[in-house]
């Protein structure tokens, strides 16, 4: 089916009519049920306005950016897994205790398989950005000579 | 926006125009103000976007003529103003155009809780109902 150019139709934010359809991969933030706002790293097309970058959406672009949306959370969160356990060579086991969820749970995550809740991805997020002083900080039984930092 | 009592489009092509996008037609609607529509409903219901998206159609559906606020113009295009009591626990404001271009399609600028009293055609008054807690 002919899909509708909206190129001409009119921006809800700015009133232009100069609407470009475009992939808009790491370039669109949007709030996402509980997540205050994502980044949708996956290839993803919709209407931008070539004045205000306002992005507008038709029916089937919706549906597109619902699953990008879903895309893009998984691998946020399985790229946290990896860049977690990769630098401070923590096992999953302790992280997942650390997390406070089951192995077979972060498991599923780091797969991309389940859309992690808001607040693990978050707390994954956070510790990957330091996973060394972190993971300690979280699990204060941990040793800090048993972590091993790379370059 | 200058203000006129009655509506410019008919309430039945609004509604015609929603139910060929329920049935498929995917283009039949265009979200050209997310932040004002879609993003404030997924704050206030806490929900997805494809559960918005539905919120918002079934929530125009149950439009009735006695809806009717007002008819204004805003960069240079007619639009329609509703309000919808009580739906989902919230009054919310609704305003759209519908662009004749190639069979119709519905331009829907907003669809969020009213932020400020808003007197309907019929009398009724809808109160505010929702504050935003989100900055």
């Amino acid at each position: 089916m002919k899909k509708r150019d909206f190129s001409h139709a009119q921006c809800g934010e700015c009133g232009e009519r100069q609407f470009i359809y475009k992939n808009l991969k790491d370039s669109y933030k949007t709030r996402w049920k509980d997540f205050p706002k994502i980044t949708i790293s996956v290839d993803f097309t919709a209407w931008e306005c070539q004045i205000c970058k306002n992005v507008a959406f038709s029916g089937s672009d919706l549906d597109s950016l619902d699953n990008a949306a879903n895309e893009s959370i998984r691998s946020q969160a399985s790229a946290f897994i990896e860049v977690i356990k990769s630098r401070s060579k923590i096992t999953s086991k302790k992280l997942s205790t650390i997390l406070g969820v089951s192995p077979e749970y972060l498991s599923v995550i780091n797969s991309k398989t389940k859309t992690p809740s808001f607040q693990l991805w978050n707390l994954l997020r956070v510790i990957s950005q330091d996973p060394c002083g972190m993971v300690a900080r979280f699990d204060p039984n941990e040793s800090k000579s048993d972590i091993i930092v790379s370059a | 926006m200058p203000i006129q009592q009655t509506p410019k489009f008919k309430l039945e092509d609004v509604k015609r125009i929603i139910e060929d996008f329920v049935k498929g037609k995917d283009d039949a609607i265009f979200f050209s103000a997310k932040t004002r529509s879609l993003n404030c409903v997924m704050e206030v219901l806490e929900c997805d976007l494809k559960e918005a998206k539905k919120f918002i159609l079934t929530g125009m559906l149950k439009l009735e003529e006695g809806d009717f606020a007002c008819r204004g113009v805003q960069w240079n295009t007619t639009m329609d103003t509703y309000g919808l009591e009580n739906y989902q626990e919230h009054n919310w404001y609704v305003k759209f155009s519908i662009c004749d271009e190639d069979g119709g399609y519905i331009e829907q600028v907003s669809f969020h809780p009213v932020e400020q009293v808003l007197r309907l055609q019929n009398g009724r008054v809808l109160h505010v109902t929702y504050k935003e807690t989100k900055v």
